[in-house]
C-alpha cells in the first residue's frame, strides 16, 4: 500500500513530519506547501542538487521550472486555518488558563493578627474577685480588715496579669454553730455588686471561734469557699492574715500563669516573676505541664483490664465509673467532654520482654523500676492511640497478674503497684485475693472483679486522671510565705471548685496564647509566600478567631471565666482549622521555577508550531503591504 | 441487478455469518463477553456494562442511580434496559440488542458507501473515485473487525454513542437533515464528545440540501434550523431524563460533570489517566481545560481546510477523537476504523499504512499482556501499560495523520494534474 518509490528525500519525511506528532496542526498549517513543490523534475535530479538549485537559482546550470504561484484562496484558506486553532488558543484558553490558574487570595486581616503577638492588642488580665463576709464584725472593723488585706496583699502580690482584690460583699444569712443567723449591718457594704457579671474566686468567711489561739482557715469541700476562723486577734493582724491566706490559695495559679506566659508569649515580666517563685513550686508546675495531655475538647477514656490467664472475665466496671470517675468528669464538663469505653483482654501477658523477680523473703514477685516503661505490650494489647481524629484517648490499665505472681508489686516501693505515663495513661496493677480452685485445689483468681476489690485501683485511676488533665493541687500545705504571722495551711488540697477554676483560667490562657501565635504564624506565612493561595474559609475562620480573641479578653477582663474559656475554645479551633487548610498548603513547597517544567512540555509541542505559523503569516502580510506600498509609490512616481 | 444478486447474496450470507457467530458466542460461551466486560480496553467508567448494572439495580430499587458514585452513564439508558427481560450479567437479550445495533450500524454504513459521498461531493469529486469499495463489503469490513466484536461482547455501553453517530452521518448523507440532527443530539447527550461533530455534519447536511433541490438554498438559514433542532432534541432528551430521573438534575453533574473533570483514573487505553495521576493538583484544573481545548482545536481547522470534502472531517475527528477522549476504548477505534474503508481510493497515497497497521496490532497484542503484568502478575508497573497505550495512540495519529494527508495530496492533484504519480516534498 506504500506510495509507489519511497525515494531517499521520502524517508527522511517521517522526522520532519512526527516532531510534533498528535499535535496536527503541524500538519494542517504545512500542508498547504504541498502544492508549493518546485522539485518536478526531481526523478531526474538529484536531491541534493535540486536542494542547491532552489536555494541558489541564479548558480543553477539547468533551468529549474518554479512552482506557479499560490492562489490567492489557497494562502486566504490557510490564514483561516491558523486563525481557527488561534481563535481557540486566545477566546477559550487564554480564559481557561487564567481562570485555573490564578490565585485566589482572601484578604485577611494582617493588621490585626500582628497587633496580638506585638502586644497593641488586648492583653490578658486575670482578675480576681475575693468576697470577704464577715458575719462577726461590726462595719467599721470589717472595713478595716478588707482594706488592711488588700494593702497587705497589694505589697504581696507581685504579678500584674492576676491582680487580686478583695471585697466585702453581702453574705447569704449563715447560720452559727447554734443555729442563729449572724448578726448583719445592711449598711456596711460598700458597693452594691452584681454576682451574674463577676465570678468571685472565693468566698472567704470570716468566723469568730472563741478557743482558736491562731487563724485556722478550713475549706467548704463542696464550693468556692473558705472559712477563717480567728480568736483574739487585732483586725490589723485579722486583715493581714487573710491577705497571705488569699495569696497563698493563688499563689501556684500565678505561678502557673507566668509559667505559660513565659513559655508561649516569651512575656519578660512572666518570666522575672516565675524567677521570684520558689524553685520547689516551679518543677512542681513543670511536672504537671509534662504530665498532663494538651487541650482538647473531648477526650476518650479507655478503661482496659488485662489479664494472662482466663480469668477474671468479669468486672464491676460500671458501678466503679459511677463512683469514681464519673463524679470527676461531671465536674470537668465545663472543661471538656468525655467519652468512656472499657475493655477486658483475657490471655493477654505484659511485654515478653519483662522479667519480674520472685522475692521469697516477703513471698511476693518485684518488678524492676527500669522495666515499668516498656511494661505496655504494645505488639499485641489493643489499645487505641493516644492521637485522635476528635480528640486524644487516654487510656487506663488494669493489670491482673497470674496466681503465680501475685502479688506483684513494683520494687523498692512499699508495696506500690501503679504508675503514670505521662500525656498517656496509667497503669496499676491489681492483686486480687486469691481463692483455692475447687476441682485442680490450685489457688485461682476470682471470675468476677467486685467493686470493692476494684476500690483501689479506681482510686489510683481517679488521681492519675486529675493528673493527667493538669488539674493544680494549690495551696500547697508546705509554701512559704512572707508575713510575719505563720499563715494557716489547709490540712487537705483546696476542694475540687476552686482548682476546676484554676484549671479553667490556666486552659483559657494558654488557649489564648497558642491562637495569639498561630494567627501571627499564619500572618507571617501568608506574607511571606506569596504565591500560597487563600481560600474565603480560611479568611472567616481568621476573622471569627480574632473576634472571639476579643471576647477572650474581654471576658477575662471581666472574670466571667467559663465564658471566657468557651471563646478562647472556639478561636484556638477556628485559628487551628485556618492555619492547617489543606488546599493552602498544597503549593507551598510548589517555586516558581517548576511552573516552567509544567508548562514547558505544553509550550513547546502546542505553542512552536501555532507562534510559527502566526509568525509566518504576519511576515508574510508584511512583504505583500511594504510590495504594496512600493508599487504605490512606484506609479506616483 | 440480476447479475449483482449472487454476489449480493454471498455478501448476505458472509453478514449473516457475523451475526450468527455474535449469538453464539453470547449463547454457549457466556464467559467470553464475561471477559471482555471487565477489560479497561473496552469498559471505561462511562462506558463499562457492569456499572451500567449497578445503576440498573439502584434505579429498579428506586435509589437514585447516581449514589454511591459508580454510574455515570446517561439516565434514559436505565429505563431501556430495565425493559430487557432477564436482566441477569449474561443475558442472550442483551446480546441480542448490541448485536442488533452492529448490525444496523453496519447497514448505515452501508448507505454511506453506496451514497459515493466519500469520492464525490459536491464540492470535490476524487480522480481516484474508481476504486472504492460498496457497501456491503464496508459492512463486512465492519462486522468483521475484531474491535468491533470486542465492543459488542464486552457490551460497553458506547455501542449506543457509536450507532447514534453512524446514523447521524447516514442520515445526512442521504439527505434527511432532521434525523442527522436527532441522531446527533442522541449521540451528544449519550457522550456530550460528539456534539463536537456538529460543524461537519452540518456541512454535509448543506452539501446534500443543495445538490438535491434545484434553488438556493440558504446557508445561513439552514444553519439556523439545524442549530435549533439539535438544541431542541438535546433539551427533550434532558427534560425526559429529568422526569425519569424522578424531578432531579442530579444526573448533570454525575454525567458531563463527570466526563469534564475526569475524577476516575481507570487505567484505559488513552492518554488523560496516567497524565492526571502524576500532574501537581493546582495545575489539575488547568490541564483539564488545556486537554479538552486541544480536542476542541481540531474541529475549526479541520472543517476549513478540508471543506469540500464534509465527511472526511467526521472520519478524521472521530479519529482523533478515539486519540484524545479522557475515557477512550477499542469502540471508538472500531468506529473510526469503521469509516476509514471509504477512503480506500487514497489508501495508495498513504505513506505508512504498514508502519501503522503493524503498531496497532502491536499495541493491541502486548497491551492486555502489559495490562495482565501490572495489575494480575505483579511483575510490571503502571509504566509498562502506559508506555502501550502510548505506542497505540502514535499508531492511530499516524493513521489519522497519514490519511489527512493522502486526502489533501488527491485534493492537490486534481490542481495540478501533471503532479500525480510523482514523489513530492514539502518546502
Amino acid at each position: 500500500m506504500l506510495s509507489n518509490g519511497v525515494s531517499q528525500k521520502c524517508k527522511n519525511d517521517p522526522k520532519e513530519y512526527w516532531a510534533g506528532l498528535g499535535f496536527l496542526c503541524v500538519i494542517m498549517a504545512s500542508s498547504e506547501d504541498v502544492g508549493n513543490d518546485d522539485d518536478t523534475e526531481q526523478k531526474s535530479t538529484q536531491p541534493e542538487e535540486a536542494k542547491k538549485s532552489a536555494n541558489k537559482p541564479g548558480i543553477a546550470t539547468t533551468a529549474k521550472k518554479q512552482p506557479p504561484p499560490e492562489k490567492p484562496e489557497a494562502v486566504w484558506l490557510r490564514t483561516k486555518v491558523i486563525l481557527s486553532f488561534w481563535a481557540v488558543v486566545v477566546f477559550l484558553g487564554l480564559p481557561v488558563w487564567w481562570q485555573t490558574t490564578s490565585i485566589y487570595r482572601a484578604r485577611l486581616p494582617i493588621q490585626q493578627m500582628l497587633e496580638w503577638s506585638e502586644g497593641t492588642a488586648c492583653q490578658p488580665v486575670l482578675p480576681l474577685e475575693i468576697w470577704v463576709v464577715s458575719p462577726g464584725l461590726v462595719c467599721e472593723d470589717a472595713r478595716h480588715v478588707v482594706q488592711i488585706a488588700q494593702e497587705v496583699l497589694d505589697t504581696m502580690n507581685t504579678f500584674p496579669v492576676q491582680p487580686i482584690r478583695i471585697r466585702l460583699a453581702k453574705s447569704r444569712p449563715i447560720n452559727d454553730s447554734k443555729g442563729q443567723p449572724f448578726a448583719e449591718d445592711p449598711a456596711c457594704f460598700l458597693e452594691d455588686y452584681d454576682p451574674q457579671s463577676r465570678h468571685p474566686a472565693l468566698h472567704l468567711h470570716l468566723v469568730p471561734g472563741e478557743d482558736a489561739t491562731e487563724l485556722q482557715l478550713s475549706f467548704d469541700p463542696h464550693s468556692a469557699r473558705a472559712d477563717l476562723i480567728y480568736g483574739e486577734v487585732s483586725t490589723r493582724a485579722l486583715g493581714s492574715g487573710a491577705a497571705s491566706t488569699v495569696y497563698n490559695i493563688f499563689a501556684e495559679e500565678q505561678a502557673g500563669l507566668a509559667y505559660k506566659l513565659a513559655a508561649q508569649d516569651n512575656s519578660n515580666t512572666a518570666a522575672r516573676y516565675l524567677e521570684s517563685v520558689p524553685e520547689d513550686i516551679r518543677s512542681a508546675i513543670t511536672a504537671r505541664e509534662n504530665r498532663a495531655l494538651k487541650y482538647a475538647s473531648t477526650y476518650h477514656l479507655t478503661f482496659s483490664l488485662f489479664t494472662p490467664a482466663g480469668s477474671p472475665s468479669s468486672w464491676a466496671i460500671e458501678s466503679a465509673l459511677e463512683t469514681h470517675i464519673q463524679p470527676w468528669t461531671s465536674a470537668f464538663s465545663i472543661i471538656s467532654n468525655f467519652s468512656i469505653n472499657s475493655q477486658i483482654q483475657p490471655y493477654s501477658a505484659y511485654s515478653p520482654s519483662i522479667h519480674p523477680f520472685q522475692d521469697s523473703e516477703a513471698n511476693q514477685t518485684l518488678l524492676r523500676r527500669q522495666d515499668l516503661s516498656a511494661f505496655i505490650n504494645a505488639a499485641e494489647w489493643p489499645l487505641s492511640p493516644s492521637i485522635g481524629a476528635d480528640g486524644p484517648t487516654i487510656n487506663f490499665v488494669l493489670y491482673v497478674p497470674s496466681p503465680s505472681e501475685i502479688p506483684l508489686t513494683i520494687e523498692s516501693s512499699d508495696g506500690g503497684s501503679s504508675w503514670l505515663i505521662p500525656q498517656w495513661g496509667g497503669v496499676t496493677i491489681l492483686n486480687p485475693p486469691l481463692h483455692t480452685n475447687e476441682l485442680t485445689g490450685q489457688p485461682s483468681v476470682p471470675r468476677h472483679l467486685d467493686l470493692d476489690t476494684l476500690h483501689p485501683a479506681f482510686e489510683t485511676f481517679t488521681s492519675q486522671l486529675l493528673s493527667l488533665l493538669g488539674l493544680p493541687t494549690t495551696p500547697q500545705p508546705q509554701m512559704t510565705t512572707t508575713t510575719t504571722r505563720r499563715p494557716p495551711s489547709p490540712t487537705a488540697p483546696s476542694p475540687a471548685p476552686l482548682r476546676l477554676a484554676t484549671l479553667t483560667r490556666l486552659r483559657t490562657l494558654s488557649l489564648h496564647l497558642l491562637t495569639r501565635s498561630t494567627l501571627t504564624s499564619l500572618a507571617h506565612l501568608t506574607t511571606s509566600l506569596p504565591s500560597i493561595p487563600i481560600p474565603h474559609r480560611v479568611a472567616s475562620l481568621v476573622s471569627a478567631s480574632l473576634s472571639d480573641l476579643d471576647r477572650t479578653c474581654s471576658s477575662l477582663h471581666a472574670s466571667r471565666w467559663g465564658e471566657a474559656l468557651g471563646h478562647a475554645t472556639r478561636a484556638w479551633q477556628d485559628s487551628e482549622k485556618a492555619f492547617f487548610e489543606k488546599s493552602m498548603v498544597g503549593q507551598v513547597y510548589f517555586p516558581d521555577e517548576h511552573k516552567v517544567a509544567v508548562y514547558l512540555p505544553l509550550l513547546g509541542p502546542v505553542g512552536v508550531p501555532l507562534l510559527l505559523g502566526l509568525a509566518r503569516e504576519v511576515a508574510r502580510y508584511f512583504a505583500r503591504f511594504r510590495s504594496w506600498r512600493a508599487r504605490g509609490t512606484g506609479a506616483s512616481g | 441487478m440480476t447479475v449483482n444478486m449472487p454476489i449480493d447474496r454471498r455478501k448476505a450470507l458472509v453478514i449473516a455469518a457475523a451475526i450468527v457467530g455474535r449469538i453464539l458466542v453470547f449463547a454457549f460461551f457466556p464467559q467470553l463477553p464475561e471477559l471482555l466486560t471487565g477489560q479497561v480496553e473496552v469498559s471505561t467508567p462511562v462506558t463499562s456494562y457492569k456499572r451500567l448494572q449497578e445503576g440498573l439495580f439502584l434505579y429498579i430499587r428506586d435509589v437514585s442511580p447516581y449514589e454511591g458514585g459508580i454510574f455515570h452513564q446517561a439516565p434514559l439508558l436505565l429505563p431501556l434496559f430495565s425493559l430487557l427481560p432477564g436482566r441477569s450479567s449474561i443475558s442472550l437479550t442483551t446480546g441480542l440488542l448490541y448485536t442488533l445495533m452492529d448490525l444496523a450500524n453496519a447497514n448505515a454504513l452501508a448507505k454511506i458507501a453506496d451514497s459515493g459521498e466519500a469520492v464525490s461531493s459536491r464540492l470535490f469529486t476524487s480522480p481516484r473515485k474508481g476504486t472504492r469499495l460498496d457497501g456491503a463489503a464496508l459492512s463486512i469490513a465492519y462486522l468483521f473487525n475484531p474491535f468491533t466484536i470486542a465492543g459488542c461482547l464486552g457490551r460497553s455501553t458506547s455501542a449506543f454513542t457509536n450507532t447514534a453517530i453512524v446514523h447521524a452521518v447516514s442520515n445526512a448523507v442521504t439527505g434527511s437533515p432532521f434525523r442527522a440532527m436527532f441522531a446527533l443530539a442522541l449521540a451528544s447527550y449519550l457522550s456530550m464528545y460528539p456534539i463536537l461533530l456538529f460543524p461537519p455534519l452540518a456541512l454535509l447536511c448543506w452539501d446534500q440540501a443543495v445538490q438535491k433541490s434545484n434553488q438556493k438554498v440558504g446557508g445561513l438559514n439552514m444553519g439556523m434550523n439545524l442549530t435549533a433542532s439539535l438544541f431542541a432534541c438535546i433539551n427533550g432528551f434532558l427534560w425526559l431524563s429529568f422526569m425519569v430521573m424522578g424531578g432531579s438534575w442530579e444526573f448533570l453533574s454525575a454525567t458531563y460533570g463527570f466526563h469534564l473533570s475526569v475524577p476516575d483514573l481507570t487505567p484505559n487505553v488513552g492518554l488523560w489517566w496516567y497524565f492526571f495521576i502524576e500532574i501537581f493538583d493546582s495545575f489539575r484544573e488547568f490541564f483539564l481545560g488545556t486537554f479538552w481545548l486541544q480536542l476542541v482545536a481540531y474541529v475549526g481547522g479541520l472543517t476549513l481546510r478540508v471543506r469540500r470534502q464534509p465527511l472526511f472531517i467526521i472520519t478524521t475527528l472521530l479519529g482523533l477523537f478515539a486519540i484524545f477522549k479522557p475515557y477512550p476504548s477499542i469502540s471508538d477505534v472500531s468506529l473510526y476504523l469503521a469509516f476509514v474503508p471509504l477512503y480506500k481510493h487514497i489508501f495508495p497515497l498513504m505513506r505508512y499504512t504498514f508502519i501503522a497497521t503493524s503498531v496497532m496490532l502491536y499495541a493491541s497484542l502486548l497491551g492486555p499482556a502489559f495490562y495482565h503484568l501490572w495489575i494480575y502478575a505483579g511483575s510490571g508497573n503502571a509504566n509498562f501499560f502506559y508506555a502501550i497505550t502510548l505506542v497505540w495512540s502514535l499508531g492511530l495519529s499516524m493513521l489519522v495523520g497519514d490519511m489527512l494527508f493522502a486526502v489533501l495530496r488527491d485534493e492537490w492533484e486534481v490542481e495540478r494534474p501533471e503532479m500525480k504519480g510523482k514523489e513530492i516534498k514539502r518546502i
